[in-house]
């Protein structure tokens, strides 16, 4: 069986329907004006459309690597998704369903939610741990919020406009207040990181994962190679 | 060369099992604490770091399939 959707009745837990996906099926969002649901799939790159009625798919539309989430403004008739391979954000047009803009947001982007007021979309960016604030309007990025390591998973509280982040690098929860995440703030200023550039790279000696085996720098002495660090989840 | 980092208390199998999902050769160290990635300045994955036969950090970030293949192509130019 290849990707599908699953759609369950929360009353009886039964399900009541299976709609065929593509590759990597993931993130699922409703508008309900429109009776349809969107579904991300991950590997295809691709949104799936699903008329909620019949649960029946109606159509798909490209959209960039590694797309992984979606949020809807049903009154703009847009949905926004996240492209975290591509590191960009799709603005797609429910009626047309095409593509109309890509915006961009952070290193590495991996989750969104809709603000209350449906005028901005905040997206965590996994790689700098960072939340884009985007303008629904212009696409434009009015502002960026630090938070911890590695941020996924994002809402925002109803009852009180907080913000609310999971970090999986650094295992917490973060709550940023409202006052926090609004007005216009400068792109984050050069980091450590990026001071790294013509600088020697400090000597580590860590674990094979394999062998349990301690490597040091020194064994890629004299070699151009590439670090990449990652994380499973 | 890989480095795992912020795995939690069980990273070996983590690691191990996301190896055989996207079938990687290459060397994968364990930075389990994150100490070697903070102390480089890395807030979040993934992130490169493109290192030149002197021992000097050429280039950071590259999240980007294009900018990651772009800078790796500079690197080899350059020698």
């Amino acid at each position: 069986m290849g990707s599908t959707m699953s759609v369950l009745d929360l009353d009886t837990l039964e399900t009541l329907a299976v709609v065929d996906a593509e590759p990597g099926a993931g993130a699922v969002a409703v508008d309900a004006t429109r009776r349809l649901a969107l579904c991300v799939n991950f590997i295809a790159a691709s949104v799936t459309f699903v008329d909620i009625d019949t649960f029946e798919p109606t159509g798909r539309v490209e959209v960039g690597q590694g797309a992984c989430a979606v949020g809807i403004v049903s009154e703009r008739g847009e949905a926004f998704v996240v492209n975290s391979l591509a590191g960009t954000v799709a603005r797609i047009d429910l009626d047309s369903r095409a593509v109309v803009e890509e915006l961009t947001a952070g290193s590495a982007p991996v989750g969104l939610t809709v603000a209350p007021e449906h005028d901005r979309v905040y997206v965590t960016n996994r790689g700098d741990g960072t939340v884009s604030v985007l303008s629904v309007v212009d696409g434009s990025e009015c502002g960026r919020i630090d938070v911890g390591e590695g941020p996924g998973g994002v809402v925002v509280d109803p009852d009180d406009g907080r913000l609310l982040v999971a970090n999986a690098g650094s295992g917490t929860l973060e709550i940023v207040e409202e006052t926090q995440r609004d007005g216009v703030e400068d792109a984050p200023a050069e980091g450590v990181l990026a001071q790294l550039v013509g600088r020697r790279l400090p000597a580590f000696s860590l674990p094979d994962h394999h062998t349990g085996e301690q490597r040091t720098s020194l064994e890629w002495a004299e070699r151009r190679y590439i670090l990449n660090f990652f994380a499973s989840w | 060369m890989l480095i795992s980092v912020w795995e939690g208390s069980e990273a070996r199998p983590e690691v191990e099992r996301f190896r055989e999902m996207w079938g990687i050769d290459a060397t994968i160290l364990l930075d389990e604490s994150g100490d070697y990635a903070r102390q480089l300045g890395i807030r979040g994955v993934p992130t490169n770091v493109l290192v030149d036969a002197d021992g000097i950090v050429r280039d950071v970030g590259l999240v980007r399939l294009d900018e990651l293949h772009a800078a790796v192509d500079r690197l080899i130019a350059d020698g």
